[in-house]
């Protein structure tokens, strides 16, 4: 039997609400959207420039993010667990 | 026993002159020396030169009966062309370089950034100055050899050098065999391989990046302006960078990245130059256009300096005392700053004027000067000689993105060589001003300059000892000032007062006084009547007051001086 336990890593209510305060969030249609969209992007891009293609990506994100911080945050929980 | 070479270097633009060595058997007994400097180059040659302006006597050793083989540093700076003047060769300079002020990034055809700095009518000298290094160097020399305070001394290698209280003995090597000469202070201006660094087994701290430059100097008929070109990962050379300058006398300077693993002998083969080289003429549509082979060397580029720059009574300085890569024009135009800091420094130490801890001073404000570069210098190689996966990932990334899009471009910016502010400097006098100054130029900045009249700039008139600059109206110096600098004066203080005015005829109390109708120097140091700036004798703030208060002005000099 599994116990989940309530980690320190969860978001604290505080957190989470200030977070949509300022970040608009997808919802499951646009979330399914961006999934579908990125995934043929990578094909398309092909294996030898998906990498190049991602970056690339990443930055105009950053770009459009307009906050060092917050993209910091995103590259810490994309680094974890690979 | 040391033989230079008797043969001129070749050259398809320069000729060079062999000088005749400086045998001590032709000159008697040498008595002890005040300041001995190994190395005639660029450092080497300022720090004489301003030794010599603070009336401090130099010996100066030139391993080689030539100046050096090559282009070598080319792009100098304003802030180096405002030293040169101070030391009295700038106007050779600007006579037979050629000014630019414009860079360009170019990336499959496309030209992805331009930066224009426009020269600013206050400034006396353009943001960059194209001239190879053998001119600079001889105008250099024609400099020292016409100052008696100067003892230039060709084919004289240093060898070995012991250090005892209060001195050092060099052991120099001659066409006709070694002598010895004792010293109070010996300078190493021994390059970038610096042997008296080695001896001393000193370590530089930093980075040393794995990607190998090719420079190659040719002679080719381009029709472009005097600007900067930097090709970014061309057809011919993938994931690579190609950068080039005109150069005085229809020479183009030619600098290009090697692919990973390969030699700098393979590199420098005329076979592999020429393909290369072809290459690049073939991308930019000039392929087939005839061109001549100057000179060619390799670098790599590094990020290094010695932690400290003064052992005892051994100085060192300019590439000696730290090696910064090549992108951002940093390597010369570093030394005349370094060889202008040390100058006066010296120069006060050995006078007496301040105490030997002063030279603590000097090594901390061009190690701290080192290291801003470094961080800046950083900045570009990465961009420019990627060294690792994830920021080749990164570059390309860039490279690709700013064909459309405006708001990555600025990170083609290579961030040219600028001076250091000594913001930090135990030299500088905070009087609370702080909040009464709305701008202008904070304590440690580098000068601006002022144009006050046609072909009559503020720097003109600053230099030699501490400058007191104060702007004045018609009432003139006001007596508790007059009797400031005359006592700062009569303590043996080379200091100058300078009163700058908007109205005609001299102010009654200045040593010099500067028409200024147009108010330029009030405008750009953000002060109004009553105020004034001191400026060490490097040109760099270290007081300020927004209406001078005569008590503090001995009180400012002492600190400086750290008496």
């Amino acid at each position: 039997m599994v116990t989940i336990e309530c980690s320190a890593n969860w978001p604290k209510f505080e957190e989470s609400i200030d977070a949509m305060n300022t970040i608009p969030s997808l919802d499951i249609a646009g979330l399914e959207k961006v999934y579908d969209n990125l995934a043929e992007a990578i094909d398309q891009a092909g294996p030898d420039k998906s990498e190049l293609f991602l970056v690339k990506l990443a930055l105009l994100n950053a770009q459009a993010l307009g906050d060092p911080a917050v993209f910091e945050a995103h590259i810490a929980s994309a680094l974890k667990d690979l | 026993m040391h033989q230079p070479s008797q043969t001129a270097r070749p050259s398809i633009y320069y000729n060079y002159q062999v000088f005749k060595p400086w045998l001590p058997s032709e000159h008697g007994p040498q008595e002890q020396k005040k300041v001995v400097i190994v190395g005639a180059g660029p450092a080497g040659m300022v720090t004489a030169l301003e030794l010599a302006r603070h009336g401090v006597a130099s010996v100066v050793l030139a391993a080689d009966l030539q100046f050096s083989q090559g282009s070598r540093a080319i792009v100098f700076t304003r802030r180096s062309m405002e030293i040169l003047q101070q030391v009295g060769v700038a106007h050779r300079m600007t006579e037979n370089g050629l000014p630019w002020h414009c860079g360009n990034s170019i990336y499959r055809g496309q030209k992805v950034f331009r930066m224009e700095t426009p020269q600013d009518p206050d400034d006396r000298f353009a943001p960059m100055l194209n001239i190879q290094q053998q001119y600079l160097e001889e105008y250099l020399y024609d400099a020292c050899s016409a100052n008696p305070l100067i003892d230039f001394r060709w084919g004289n290698k240093w060898t070995q050098a012991e250090q005892f209280e209060g001195g050092v003995k060099a052991h120099i090597d001659t066409p006709e065999g070694p002598y010895t000469l004792e010293t109070e202070w010996l300078i190493a201006a021994d390059g970038g391989r610096s042997e008296i660094r080695s001896q001393m087994n000193l370590k530089l701290e930093g980075a040393s990046f794995e990607s190998i430059f090719v420079i190659a100097d040719i002679r080719i008929d381009l029709p472009y302006p005097t600007e900067r070109l930097a090709f970014f990962d061309p057809d011919w050379n993938r994931g690579n960078t190609i950068l080039m300058h005109r150069e005085p006398h229809g020479i183009w300077r030619v600098d290009y990245q090697l692919p990973p693993g390969e030699t700098p002998e393979e590199a420098l083969r005329p076979e592999s130059l020429k393909q290369r080289i072809d290459a690049q003429l073939k991308m930019i549509g000039f392929g087939g256009t005839p061109w001549e082979m100057d000179w060619s060397s390799v670098y790599s580029a590094r990020t290094l300096t010695l932690p400290k720059y003064v052992h005892d009574r051994i100085v060192f300085t300019g590439d000696a005392a730290h090696l910064l890569p090549i992108f951002g024009v940093r390597g010369a135009n570093t030394a005349f700053q370094d060889a202008q800091s040390l100058g006066w420094h010296l120069a006060y130490v050995v006078k007496g004027i301040a105490p030997e801890k002063f030279m603590q001073n000097h090594s901390t404000e061009r190690v701290g000067a080192a290291r801003e570069i470094i961080t800046e210098a950083g900045k570009s190689t990465r961009f420019m000689a990627p060294p690792s996966r994830g920021f080749r990932l990164l570059r390309d990334a860039v490279l690709s993105l700013s064909l459309t899009q405006e708001f990555v471009r600025p990170l083609y910016h290579w961030r040219t060589s600028r001076p250091h502010a000594y913001s930090h400097s135990d030299l500088n006098s905070q009087f609370h001003e702080a909040d009464t100054f709305k701008d202008g130029l904070a304590l440690g900045a580098p000068p601006q300059n002022a144009q006050l009249a046609k072909d009559n700039f503020l720097l003109d008139h600053l230099g030699g000892g501490f400058d007191l600059v104060y702007l004045a109206d018609k009432t003139g110096i006001p007596e508790d000032i007059q009797a400031a600098t005359q006592l700062a004066k009569q303590q043996g203080i080379p200091f100058k007062l300078l009163a700058i005015t908007q109205e005609a005829g001299s102010v009654s109390g200045a040593d010099v006084t500067l028409f200024d109708p147009d108010n330029r120097f009030a405008t750009r140091y953000g002060v109004s009547v009553g105020g004034a700036y001191l400026f060490r004798p490097d040109q760099h703030i270290c007081a300020r007051w927004s209406q001078l208060n005569a008590a503090q002005i001995g009180q400012s000099l002492k600190k400086a001086l750290m008496q």
